[in-house]
């Protein structure tokens, strides 16, 4: 048996789980990377409201940004 | 442990488990089909011993990490997690993307293992044994994500476990007893409710991880999930129409 290509095979499989489409992947880290300088600097439930408000907007927007082919 | 935080994270884990067993049984049964039920059934064995010792070493693991790192880390990896499941769901929905076909993967499935019998016999016990226990890695790769990030971060692994394992219990008894894919489960619907869950989840562990104080504590889940349904079933109906035009 050839592990190596089972090996990426597993590897590309694992990162798939989570990283499907691109945009949608760095849309999410960005909301994230703006709640923790919320959190960290803004007072109030503002680090909340971005989160919630931010993760709802960018799969409506990634949706309705998908062209099927 | 209340039953507002345990309902969510045994649901999550159960239904995303549901999902993931029928699809790893359809290769499984593809298998079984072309070569027999004993390279499936090693083979899904083998898979499940592996599955077992990633949670053995992953657990201990997950619960020497400082807590709110490990909210955080979760909380980002559940929302990526949950947000693709939810994204194909609704653009499935929408007509935007085929629904997964389990009749079609099973036919594929056997095909391609019948190639592999006429081309290289010898190997043909080995090839099937690893496709099923591809399948039942790979799928199960996913039930265990679920069931450590859900678990893990509430202190609810024993819950949302039994929760996968009856899933796959009872997929594995269907499996058994009609012995062909299983057809009939509403798989994209499962796919919805999941991302749904998973994605509220995300939300508040990623949330909890930067030391947000949710209103309502473990109750703002169930409100988030709610926010998430109403958005996901808009998008679907807005996409639906982009599609039709």
């Amino acid at each position: 048996m050839r592990m190596t290509p089972f090996i990426s095979e597993a590897a590309r499989a694992l990162l798939a789980l989570f990283v499907d489409d691109g945009a949608i992947a760095f849309a999410i880290l960005a909301i994230v990377a703006l709640a923790t300088v919320c959190a960290t600097y803004v007072p109030g439930n503002t680090a909340e409201a971005v989160l919630l408000a931010g993760s709802l907007f960018t799969l409506f927007a990634n949706v309705m940004a998908y062209e099927s082919a | 442990m209340t039953w507002t935080s345990a309902a969510p994270a045994v649901s999550a884990a159960f239904l995303s488990s549901l999902v993931e067993a029928v699809e790893a049984l359809t290769v499984v049964l593809s298998v079984a089909v072309v070569r027999g039920w004993k390279a499936a059934g090693r083979g899904a064995l083998a898979g499940l011993a592996s599955l077992l010792l990633i949670v053995l070493l992953a657990g201990p693991l997950l619960g020497s990490l400082p807590v709110r790192p490990l909210e955080l880390a979760i909380g980002v990896l559940l929302l990526l997690f949950g947000m693709r499941w939810l994204r194909k769901a609704i653009l499935r929905a929408a007509g935007a993307i085929p629904m997964r076909d389990e009749a079609a993967t099973f036919l594929a499935e056997t095909q391609a293992l019948q190639g592999t019998a006429r081309d290289r016999a010898r190997r043909l016990g080995w090839t099937a044994g690893l496709a099923s226990y591809k399948a039942v890695l790979l799928e199960g790769l996913e039930v265990v994500f679920v069931v450590i990030s859900v678990g893990a971060a509430g202190h609810l692994l024993v819950p949302a476990s039994l929760g996968a394992l009856a899933a796959c219990a009872l997929i594995a008894a269907l499996g058994a007893a009609v012995q062909r894919p299983l057809t009939r489960v509403p798989e994209n619907a499962l796919k919805f409710a999941v991302g749904v869950m998973l994605s509220a989840f995300g939300v508040f562990w990623v949330g909890e991880g930067l030391g947000v104080a949710w209103q309502g504590g473990d109750l703002s889940i169930p409100a988030v999930a709610a926010m998430f349904l109403a958005v996901s079933g808009l998008a679907t109906v807005a996409q639906k129409r982009e599609v039709e035009i």
